[in-house]
């Protein structure tokens, strides 16, 4: 048997198979769509909404779509009634407002103009995947003004915020270091909030007049889940319960990763 | 009394500053995003001095910096969620989870009780004022619209 000759000979016209592929490149798209906004960390509920949309705007038959934290699915008819459906899976999860500001403008365009091609969407999704992301210097930054913020919430005194800012940037170091290693995300926390404890107990065993536990909690601002916290519980109210509890069960984790990794620093010290 | 209020607004726009850079939050969008965080921060001490518990100060700023946001994100074409998830920040409860299982970690329950209530309370109310502003805001923008569906979700 020839390798070329296909086993099944659908006889369908040109204008069918046209469509069918048409159909699949938007099923595609969609699936791009989806994962890059799950990625860049939008709610649950709007990267259903978004998809939904769009596949109508496109003129497409009972879309529906389902996301959580880690899958995205699509389904939907064409014209003709054929059902489409695909899957994808999510690994990388990250914050990037900005891109995630992009993708709804895309989807807005997509959605109000006239009915765009297939093209379109997809040169605008490349266009959107290649942004470029934060600076390392820009995050060692933010990093430095976030722990001075909460040493000041806090009320502590500017050694604390010295001594919270300099381990800060250790710990940051160490956090995205790990990070690109893509070593396991909680095992990442667990370690990052050991060196914080670390520097911080270390610096207070120097001598320095600091209060450990306020300069250690400004420190792990930095990587705390209350974010997460937050939108699982905004979430299970919208009515996204498997996604809510997912978010849950990672916010509770994170949190004893960073409980046990500075207090076994803590424990190190001997207090 | 005074001074310290400004300190406590200054310290929630440096952290503010540095999770917008953190979380990418780019041009024009920027300083409405960190002073949403300052608003929200205000609210909240303000609350507090005048008497409120920490859930009841959460709730007024959460419904502050969710109306904020929802404004924002009208002018500036951009979802409501970068200025809320900014603003937000120095309210949500990341402290009060980590001192949660530290108390866990070191056995002490009550305190671990005591922080994990609180923690739940406050993450409760600030997503419950988030809901709700966005509820209203959907339901009079769908009444003045032309048309008359509401959305299902939140």
């Amino acid at each position: 048997m020839r390798a070329d000759v296909p086993l099944i000979n659908f006889s369908e016209s040109e204008e069918a198979s046209a469509m069918a592929d048409s159909s699949h490149q938007l099923l595609d798209l969609c699936l791009r769509f989806g994962t890059m906004l799950m990625e860049v960390g939008a709610e649950t509920s709007r990267v259903e909404d978004s998809i939904t949309r769009i596949l109508k705007a496109y003129g497409l038959r009972e879309p529906s779509a389902f996301a959580i934290p880690t899958l995205v699915l699509i389904t939907f008819k064409d014209e003709k009634g054929s059902t489409y459906t695909s899957s994808r899976r999510i690994t990388v999860r990250g914050n990037n407002l900005y891109r995630l500001t992009m993708l709804n403008q895309l989807s807005r365009t997509l959605c109000e103009g006239e009915r765009k091609t297939t093209d379109y969407f997809r040169v605008e999704l490349e266009k959107i995947a290649v942004t470029p992301n934060r600076r390392f210097s820009v995050v060692l930054l933010a990093t430095v003004l976030v722990s001075l913020g909460f040493t000041l919430i806090f009320r502590g005194s500017w050694l604390d915020a010295l001594a919270s800012c300099v381990t800060a940037v250790v710990m940051r170091l160490v956090f995205v270091t790990l990070e690109r290693m893509q070593v396991n995300s909680i095992f990442n926390h667990l370690v990052s909030a050991f060196v914080a404890g670390l520097g911080i107990e270390g610096l207070y065993h120097l001598g320095l007049a600091i209060n450990p536990a306020l300069a250690t909690i400004a420190v792990i601002m930095n990587i705390v889940p209350g974010m997460l916290i937050t939108n699982s519980i905004r979430e299970t109210i919208g009515g996204d319960f498997t996604s809510g509890m997912n978010k849950i069960i990672e916010a509770l984790l994170i949190a004893v990763a960073l409980a046990v990794g500075a207090g076994s620093a803590v424990v190190l010290f001997g207090r | 009394m005074e001074w310290q209020f400004v300190v406590q607004l200054l310290a929630a726009a440096l952290a503010g500053m540095g999770y917008a850079l953190l979380y990418n939050v780019h041009g024009k969008l920027y300083i409405p995003a960190v002073l949403g965080a300052m608003l929200g921060w205000g609210i909240y001490v303000f609350a507090l001095q005048g008497g409120y518990s920490t859930i009841g100060a959460s709730f007024a700023a959460s419904v502050v910096i969710s109306l904020w946001s929802e404004i924002l994100s009208r002018l500036h074409k951009a979802p409501a969620t970068v200025f809320l998830v900014i603003g937000v920040l120095p309210l949500v409860p990341g402290g009060g989870i980590y001192s949660t299982m530290r108390g866990i970690t070191t056995g002490d329950l009550r305190f671990a009780m005591e922080k994990g209530l609180e923690t739940i309370g406050i993450a409760l109310v600030l997503a419950l004022g988030m809901l709700i502003v966005s509820t209203i805001m959907r339901l009079y923008y769908s009444l003045r619209g032309k048309n008359f569906h509401l959305p299902r979700r939140v």
